[in-house]
């Protein structure tokens, strides 16, 4: 399968992609990069632990990979946890519910993204 | 248009960023333009700054990161001042106004929004090194044109000048002093009042100009200039021309007549005989409608004469000069401008002295130049920027091979960063925010090290700043010894505040220990580990000094029999036998006490013994206790004691005592304790022998032979 079908598949922006980064080589470099990096790992885990800015730090790298490489669901997700999360980087307090709820929706964003990036080399 | 010159050699950039994946995207999309080097967090990113400073062409940093955040390592590099040298371009995905704002305020030069464009990455990457390189060499440029002329005014100045001088037969050092004395008072002026808007570069140019003051002496005849005695009427209104024909040789100067220069020297050409009470000349100026310029060079120009001697007067001292000027014997001034003269009199005599002491008779004043230092250290030159990327190499290069831990304490930011070596041999981190807090440097030095090193920087005075100690630390799982030397850094304020330390700590343990070793070696038995004669005696004089109260016990302790030991059964039991028995002796006695082998089968015990009162008593209960047998060989031993008691607090006398006692146990057949008492060894004439003695010598001759092995 194609970078069409697959970002197709998860809904993401190719072409503002490869605008970006240029060249199609580099896209598929950054892309087959993805399922490899551990930030959405270390966010469940440090969630699971009740580790707050540690989450919020996670939710917000993934935030910034995913809008690099237009995997617009999963950045749309990250981005409103982010935010959600923000307060606990200065000690403040958090919304657990609406955060717990959000998480769901990255975790859904993200096998969703992954399952688009499998197809690649099938 | 100015070009940057082309460099062959590749530009570094510093990526900071917690995210494996970012550095990485942010890397390959600057391409090979630039050698990139990555820092995982804050702290990462000072270490790598500390160690190349400028070698760090860029910073691309971001703001969400542990450890220590974006804006920590923005407040580290403003404090430290890289911040000017160093663009920061700050990678982000936010875009909360308030948090741009103060990015900025820290001295972000840009930012870089996500995501990421490779264009505009690899553009503003580029201009913005570019902006700076630029930029750093227009200022190195501006800053090296401004010092050459200012270089060449002075000499002109000081040329100009001199010639007036050289007619005048003064010392030649006249208008250089006068020049100083103008700018000191100047700069106190400007210290004490708002009333004169006066900048550094005006008290630069008003100094400078205050060396042509006299330059209308050159139309006066040399024979009243030199005159020794003093000027009749006519004579002196001949002298007074000076002042006017001064300013009229400038205001007819064909070109530059309205140069800020010019102007100053005119007014102060003109005026500068003038009194502030209107009782001066050439136009009998009043108040403040004579110049301050004029004034102050008025003024310098009387303590300068004072003070120096010439034709027809012998220079006086500061002293009295001050209580001339101050007395009003030398007219009227300005009362704020001799309030400040009072007030820094000392001051002023101390520089002018430091001066004329130092020989700084060429062009241009040493304290203009370092308060033109001072106003310029802002400006970093191209060149100073060369000479301190060359010191960084080389004290790196120097760390690296002395195997020596380098370290940089500064107190605000309260941080230690420890030299590559160090990171390496220690395992301690390169940068440690809170050092006194840091949980690696408390493992590896413990809180007594922590306190040891605190209570060593407080000890610490600016006068005497270099602090040297030892240090035990853990290094690896291993206790081990550290040599530390360190200079504490001061700030420059009246009350200097202690901002930091730079220093360095050696591994000294090897040598400590074999130092340790030799040192044991010297002092003690290598067969038994017990103390040596030779030591002992010294032991036992500190004890006795240092508890003048106390009453002592000798005992010397020979082995019976023991050569039959060697001879029966070899040198090697006999050995057993020594050790065997000094295990004994050492147990036989308390903790503090003394035991040390003194010969091949003697043996020496030292005891403070206050409450013991029977000391026959106490040298019988350690006679039981050490016989035995070892191995089916009898260990007994002969005694001989002596007390302090009975012949005085003197080591050397209590060992001649208990001597003389040992013979006469082994020359009654051994196996007993004798003490010295007043009647048997203290009776002896001591300068003949008596019967017994001389048994003992042939005893110590025989023994001397036959007993050590």
């Amino acid at each position: 399968m194609t970078l069409e079908s697959c970002y197709a598949m998860m809904g993401g922006d190719l072409e503002g992609v490869r605008g970006r980064l240029r060249s199609d080589d580099r896209v598929a470099k950054f892309v087959g990069m993805f399922p490899h990096d551990d930030t959405f790992a270390s966010l469940k885990s440090s969630w699971e632990a009740g580790s707050l800015p540690e989450a919020f730090r996670a939710a917000h790298t993934l935030k910034g990979v995913s809008r690099d490489l237009g995997f617009t669901p999963l950045f749309e997700a990250s981005d409103t946890l982010a935010d959600v999360l923000r307060p606990a980087k200065d000690g403040g307090a958090v919304d657990v519910a609406a955060a717990e709820q959000l998480m769901g929706d990255v975790g859904r964003a993200y096998e969703l993204t992954i399952e688009a990036l499998a197809t690649i080399n099938a | 248009m100015l070009s940057v010159a082309p460099q062959n050699k590749k530009k570094t950039v510093l990526v900071v960023d917690d995210s494996v994946f970012n550095r990485a995207l942010l890397a390959d999309m600057m391409g090979d333009e630039f050698n990139v080097i990555e820092a995982e967090n804050g702290k990462q990113a000072i270490a790598a700054i500390s160690n190349l400073g400028l070698g760090i062409s860029l910073v691309l940093l971001d703001y969400v990161m542990p450890e220590m955040d974006g804006f920590a390592v923005l407040s580290v590099m403003q404090k430290r001042g890289w911040i000017k040298d160093i663009p920061v371009v700050m990678v982000s995905t936010e875009s909360d106004p308030a948090y741009i704002e103060r990015a900025y305020e820290l001295g972000v030069t840009d930012f870089l929004a996500r995501p990421f464009d490779m264009n505009i990455v690899r553009h503003r990457v580029r201009n913005t090194i570019m902006l700076y390189t630029k930029q750093r060499m227009l200022a190195g440029m501006v800053a090296d044109e401004i010092n050459e002329r200012e270089r060449d005014v002075n000499l002109m100045v000081s040329i100009l000048s001199h010639i007036v001088e050289f007619r005048n037969g003064e010392s030649g050092m006249h208008v250089q002093r006068v020049r100083i004395l103008t700018e000191i008072l100047l700069a106190h002026i400007v210290a004490k009042t708002d009333a004169y808007q006066l900048s550094a570069d005006d008290i630069s140019m008003i100094s400078m100009a205050s060396s042509l003051h006299d330059i209308g002496k050159i139309a006066i005849s040399e024979d009243i200039l030199n005159k020794p005695g003093r000027l009749t009427k006519e004579e002196f209104e001949i002298m007074k021309t000076h002042a006017a024909v001064g300013a009229e040789m400038l205001e007819n100067l064909p070109a530059g007549k309205d140069e800020k220069l010019v102007r100053a020297a005119y007014e102060i050409c003109r005026w500068h005989h003038e009194r502030y009470d209107g009782h001066g000349y050439p136009d009998g100026l009043k108040g403040e409608d004579i110049p301050l310029s004029s004034q102050v060079v008025a003024l310098a120009d009387v303590y300068d004469a004072l003070t120096s001697a010439r034709v027809y007067k012998p220079a006086y001292s500061h002293e009295k000069a001050v209580a001339m000027i101050t007395g009003g014997e030398c007219g009227v001034f300005n009362p704020l401008l001799m309030e400040c003269f009072s007030e820094n009199a000392d001051d002023i005599h101390d520089q002018l002295e430091s001066i004329s002491r130092d020989g700084q008779g060429g062009f241009g004043s040493n304290y203009t130049a370092s308060t033109l230092v001072n106003m310029r250290k802002d400006t970093v030159t191209s060149h100073t920027i060369d000479l301190l990327d060359y010191e960084r190499m080389k004290y790196s290069f120097f760390a690296e091979m002395s195997n020596e831990v380098q370290f940089e304490f500064t107190r605000d930011p309260a941080m230690l960063v420890v030299s590559d070596y160090g990171r390496i041999n220690l395992g301690l981190p390169e940068v440690m925010p809170n050092p006194l807090e840091d949980g690696a440097l408390l493992d590896m030095i413990g809180e007594e090290g922590m306190d040891e090193v605190r209570r060593r920087m407080t000890a610490a005075v600016p006068d005497d700043p270099i602090i040297h100690f030892e240090l035990c630390g853990v290094v690896h799982g291993e206790t081990r010894w550290f040599s530390v030397v360190a200079r504490t850094l001061w700030s420059d304020d009246d009350a200097p505040v202690l901002t930091g330390a730079i220093g360095k700590l050696v591994d000294v343990h090897d040598q400590r220990s074999l130092m340790l070793d030799l040192q044991f070696k010297a002092w003690h038995d290598s067969l038994t580990a017990l103390a040596n004669h030779a030591y002992a005696r010294k032991l036992a004089i500190e004890r006795m000094s240092a508890y003048p109260d106390s009453k002592f016990v000798m005992l010397i302790v020979d082995l019976d029999r023991f050569k039959e030991a060697n001879d029966t059964y070899g040198h090697e039991f006999g050995d057993h036998v020594l050790r065997y028995f000094a295990d004994r002796l050492r147990a036989s006695v308390r903790e503090g006490d003394l035991v040390a082998r003194i010969g091949g089968d003697e043996f020496l015990v030292f005891m403070r013994c206050d409450l013991e009162t029977d000391q026959r008593h106490l040298a019988e209960r350690i006679h039981r206790f050490i016989r035995g047998e070892y191995r089916g060989f009898p260990i007994s031993s002969s005694m001989g004691v002596s007390c302090s008691v009975v012949v005085g607090d003197d080591y050397d006398e209590m060992f001649r005592y208990a001597d003389r006692a040992l013979y006469r146990v082994k020359h009654s057949g051994g196996g007993a304790v004798a003490l010295c008492t007043d009647e048997v060894d203290l009776s002896h004439d001591h300068t003949s022998l008596s019967p017994i003695d001389e048994l003992a010598i042939e005893n110590l001759e025989r023994r001397g032979g036959g007993s050590t092995r």
